[in-house]
């Protein structure tokens, strides 16, 4: 009996081992999955043009190119056009999140006719390819006389990013049990105060991956950013990445740096925020 | 109750940054005039510092009645894209470049650019070469259009790395060419740079080339139909064995890349690039591009029609916004003028190694290589318009994804050549 349980503990532990081998070589391959290509272009960063192309994509450079770093500040204005996106992006970002919690909670917690039509069509703005929207969306722009202005900017990300949003939030307030409402209008607390006291604060971390999103959307969007802006000072960082580039010619090694440069924030924000945008995630992916 | 106050008090500080966004980019009245010009000879292109020297020589000289403002566009199709938004919904840019002829038709026939018609009626016209502008008049018979860069397209190989192989010349026929293709392979380098993503540029030029060699100077007369097409196509599809790895999904930018790096023996492109030959920032152990490589005409396709075919482009048109203040247009003509005046036109070919649709005298300091690309177009049987500008434009777009079907063998050359026409057929 003994050499039994002895045996069965043993078994058990080898299919202990070979599932923690297993996990764990799956974590090591999607960490190198992820990793790999930050780390290539990190490197390449440093690289002359000549190494870029001739040599082993993840062979160190000869000699360290700082300079590259400084042509993409210097050349291409990469400082001015950060600061732009930072604007443009932290801006609508709030008037995003802001517009759609309100829009999610109306849909999830009041019941009235066409309310799931109505969320299918907020849905179907997210299948919309936003090159399809080119033509109406600068018409709206110029009509609005907001052609080559932050404002112009600034409305359009906010717009395109509410389907996503709405659809984020809604998800985490749906999960919101409806007795916590309840009890806060027996209190005496109305629709508005509802939403403010109890709603928000419970789905703070559906809001911040909502605002996470849409913060990356401004951020790495170059079609309208090119399209609704002629003036170098309202030029945002995904325009003067392309500085670095045309049909014929590519300074790859300054287009990395640059690259480099304009996901420093996107990292920092994540790495301050990681907490609330994995529950915030995992919340919605348990939801019932 | 305070946390609806923060809320409102956020909303009203969002507000009143919009609203100060919003006025942040008026302009303040000035008697000035403004030229807005979204333009792609900027940043790394070859014809870039001579741009930018003419605009600021051109505004000094006009200082307080005109200013040129540039605006940068590097990304061709991102430009393409802004141009075609902007001529749609009739905010047409005071002055901008097409560089494909298939879309003029439909620019000019939304009547919002500028007719030429009178200003050309002095010695302005004179400058253009004979001929140039007529074939790019539509319905409307405007002169919307002012051809302006041209180009010459041969073949550039590496004259080191065909003598690592021992070829001192360039081989004289495509099947020997096709021969040293495979001896550079097995020497570690790619014979030829190919793409297939974006319009499919590169290979869009050697297959130009090909159905030139083979079909002729009537082979777009005859259409896809003619059998040059299908063996262009087989031999383009060989071509991707001797290219780059990952060249199905690379850019043009890809293409030049590795022919910089020395590791493409044969390249192909037009005259605009010869700029880049002469860069320290391409130079290698010391030499520049320019001391590795030579230029010659397309090799024979032995039993083609085609012998001595020289593949052009008609590669930028000049166009500009219709005006409704005279004084504006005036302004507008007066800098295209200044912009395609002979003299300058002569500096921006040394410059830079374009050429242009204006008649002029060849600078002294003309470089090598433009000398070359020169005499290739001078010695040229006969030439045709690449492959792109000589069929329609359902079949150009169409291209790309022939392309990368004929490069992973989803299609043969058959297949390829079916895609086209279906795309023709479509349209």
């Amino acid at each position: 009996m003994a050499s039994m349980t002895k045996r069965l503990d043993k078994s058990g532990q080898i299919k202990d081992t070979i599932l923690g081998i297993g996990k764990w070589i799956l974590i090591v391959f999607f960490a190198a999955y992820t990793l790999l290509p930050l780390i290539w272009l990190t490197i390449s960063s440093f690289k002359t043009n000549f190494e870029v192309l001739a040599k082993s994509p993840f062979a160190l450079p000869e000699v360290w190119q700082f300079k590259n770093y400084h042509n993409a500040l210097t050349v291409a204005g990469l400082g001015r056009m950060m600061l732009n996106s930072v604007f443009v992006g932290v801006t609508s970002t709030v008037i995003n999140v802001l517009v759609a919690s309100l829009a999610a909670y109306t849909i999830s917690r009041f019941k009235f006719k066409g309310k799931e039509k109505l969320f299918l069509l907020f849905t179907v703005g997210i299948l919309v390819p936003l090159n399809a929207l080119m033509v109406p969306y600068f018409l709206i722009i110029s009509k609005m006389g907001l052609y080559n202005t932050y404002a112009g900017m600034i409305i359009l990300y906010t717009a395109i990013g509410i389907p996503m949003s709405t659809v984020i939030i809604r998800g985490l307030m749906d999960s919101i049990p409806m007795e916590i409402e309840e009890a806060a209008y027996i209190d005496g607390c109305g629709s508005f105060g509802r939403f403010i006291h109890v709603i928000l604060p419970l789905a703070r971390t559906g809001i911040v991956t909502a605002a996470t999103f849409q913060f990356l959307t401004c951020w790495n969007e170059f079609v309208f950013a090119n399209l609704i802006v002629s003036s170098d000072k309202l030029r945002t960082i995904q325009v003067g990445i392309r500085y670095f580039t045309n049909q014929f010619s590519t300074d790859y090694v300054s287009m990395y740096a640059a690259i480099v440069i304009s996901i420093v924030p996107s990292i920092l924000g994540y790495v301050i925020f990681q907490e609330q945008i994995i529950s915030g995630m995992t919340s919605g992916a348990v939801k019932g | 109750m305070k946390n609806m106050k923060k809320l409102l008090a956020l909303v009203l500080a969002l507000l009143m940054v919009v609203s100060m966004a919003a006025c942040g980019a008026k302009k303040e009245e000035s008697k000035e005039i403004v030229i807005n010009f979204p333009c792609i000879w900027v940043g790394t292109d070859a014809k870039a510092p001579y741009m930018a020297k003419l605009v600021e020589e051109f505004n000094a000289a006009n200082a307080g009645s005109i200013k040129v403002v540039i605006e940068e566009q590097t990304d061709y199709q991102a430009y393409r894209d802004k141009i075609r938004t902007l001529i749609t919904t009739g905010n047409a840019p005071d002055i901008f470049s097409v560089d494909n002829p298939q879309e003029l038709a439909n620019f000019s026939a939304t009547g919002k650019l500028m007719d030429f018609t009178s200003a050309l009626e002095g010695d302005w016209k004179a400058t253009f070469n004979d001929g140039c502008i007529d074939p790019y008049i539509y319905e409307n018979g405007q002169i919307n259009f002012l051809p302006f860069e041209s180009a010459v397209i041969p073949l550039v190989y590496n004259t080191e790395l065909l003598a690592e192989v021992g070829y001192n010349e360039f081989p004289a026929t495509y099947s020997e060419m096709m021969e040293m293709f495979a001896k550079l392979k097995e020497a570690g380098y790619n014979a030829c740079g190919q793409m297939a993503a974006e319009n499919a540029w590169s290979s869009m030029l050697w297959y130009s080339q090909l159905v030139a060699s083979i079909g002729g100077p009537d082979v777009y007369k005859n259409g896809l139909e003619d059998p040059a097409f299908v063996q262009a196509a087989e031999v383009l599809r060989e071509m991707y064995n001797y290219t780059f790895d990952g060249a199905v999904s690379a850019a043009a930018a890809d293409v030049n890349g590795h022919f910089i790096a020395r590791d493409t023996a044969v390249y192909i492109n037009g005259c605009w690039w010869i700029g880049n030959f002469y860069k320290e920032e391409n130079a290698v152990d010391g030499k520049l591009l320019a001391d590795v490589v030579d230029v010659t005409g397309a090799p024979t396709w032995e039993g083609g029609k085609g012998e001595g075919a020289v593949v052009t482009q008609a590669q930028a048109f000049l166009c500009a916004a219709k005006q409704d203040d005279p004084a504006k247009e005036a302004a507008i003509i007066k800098f295209l003028q200044y912009i395609t005046e002979p003299t300058r036109i002569s500096e921006w070919e040394a410059s830079s190694g374009s050429m242009f649709f204006i008649e002029h005298e060849p600078a002294a300091d003309l470089k090598e290589i433009s000398k070359k690309f020169a005499a290739v177009s001078n010695e040229a049987n006969f030439t045709v318009y690449t492959f792109a500008q000589s069929v329609p434009l359902a079949v150009t777009n169409e291209l790309p994804a022939a392309v990368s079907a004929l490069a992973n063998d989803v299609v043969d050359a058959q297949g390829f050549v079916d895609m086209l026409i279906a795309a023709r057929d479509n349209a």
